[in-house]
């Protein structure tokens, strides 16, 4: 396995899976309502299928955002940070 | 459209404005944040994912779906047609059948008969899509396309119970009954209703060059 690729994920901030769970949903969420406006058979089926495995990922994925935030296993041992540690929206070790 | 498409629109609109807001805004992942995503991720999607399904499936059951492929238009025509005396047609006109005449006729009845006629279903978009149907003329569908396995007489007597007195005193009922209802004579063999779609009938003579329609089994797949 090429772990050059999934290390970057593990080491990713809740705030990036966040944003991987919301456009995933975002995709399953054009594939839940396509169906309704064009009519075709394969888009009903392809967008059944296809919509609730990008959904069921992206609740996969937020799951992983707010364990990683909860368990705050993102940030560096020692650092002392918090969730509420902020500088301009960026999680700061200041603490500021 | 639907109600059901209504509720969809309204629930994928509502979780796609909070997931849009939130990749605009990319905050970070507070508690207001995490309860508004649960919301735009997983709660608002589940509800829209149900409801276009229950939609999509209840598509699927129309005879509007069916004759969408290319190659079911000769038995869309014929069930449509005012003029036909096939039984497709008659049991099209008949209000019971009406818009869901083919799926009414060829589903599966049974306890988990709705999941598995969507199953079913399912092989009729591999044939037309990864298979030949697609790239079939519709001549070439009408002579070669034929049901899947024997139809059978329980859909029928789903109906027509055959428990009446009027289906009862029909001579011919009589005299196939046990047949009839082990499967062994269709109630659309030739000689008894006639085959449902003549292009089904035309299509098995081609293959089989009698109309012994009894010894079905041995021909179909």
């Amino acid at each position: 396995m090429n772990w050059t690729i999934v290390q970057p994920l593990i080491k990713a901030t809740p705030e990036t899976w966040a944003r991987i769970a919301s456009c995933l949903s975002l995709v399953a969420l054009v594939f839940m309502v396509l169906p309704l406006f064009v009519d075709s058979p394969l888009l009903l089926v392809v967008g059944m299928s296809l919509s609730h495995v990008l959904g069921l990922m992206g609740v996969l994925c937020f799951a992983v955002a707010v364990l990683k935030e909860v368990l705050a296993v993102h940030r560096p041992i020692g650092s002392g940070a918090t969730q509420n540690d902020t500088k301009n929206g960026v999680h700061s070790p200041e603490g500021k | 459209m639907s109600s059901l498409g209504v509720l969809t629109l309204i629930a994928a609109a509502s979780a796609a404005s909070i997931l849009l807001f939130y990749l605009w805004r990319g905050p970070l992942l507070s508690l207001k944040w995490r309860l508004a995503l649960f919301l735009g991720v997983a709660v608002l999607p589940t509800f829209a994912a149900g409801t276009s399904t229950v939609d999509g499936l209840e598509r699927t059951t129309q005879r509007d779906f069916c004759g969408s492929c290319h190659v079911m238009e000769a038995h869309y025509d014929d069930a449509t047609n005012l003029q036909s005396t096939s039984l497709a047609a008659r049991h099209t006109r008949n209000h019971l059948f009406g818009e869901n005449s083919c799926y009414k006729c060829h589903a599966n009845y049974g306890l988990y008969g709705y999941p598995l006629t969507k199953m079913e279903g399912m092989l009729h978009v591999y044939h037309y899509y990864l298979g030949e149907y697609g790239s079939m003329t519709l001549e070439e569908a009408v002579g070669k396309i034929h049901i899947n396995k024997p139809y059978p007489n329980r859909n029928c007597m789903h109906c027509h119970t055959g428990q009446g007195t009027f289906w009862q005193g029909v001579p011919d009922h009589a005299s196939v009954k046990e047949d009839a209802l082990s499967g062994r004579i269709s109630c659309s063999s030739a000689g008894c209703h006639g085959a449902a779609h003549p292009f089904a009938k035309e299509a098995q003579d081609a293959m089989k060059g009698s109309h012994d329609w009894s010894k079905i089994e041995e021909v179909t797949p």
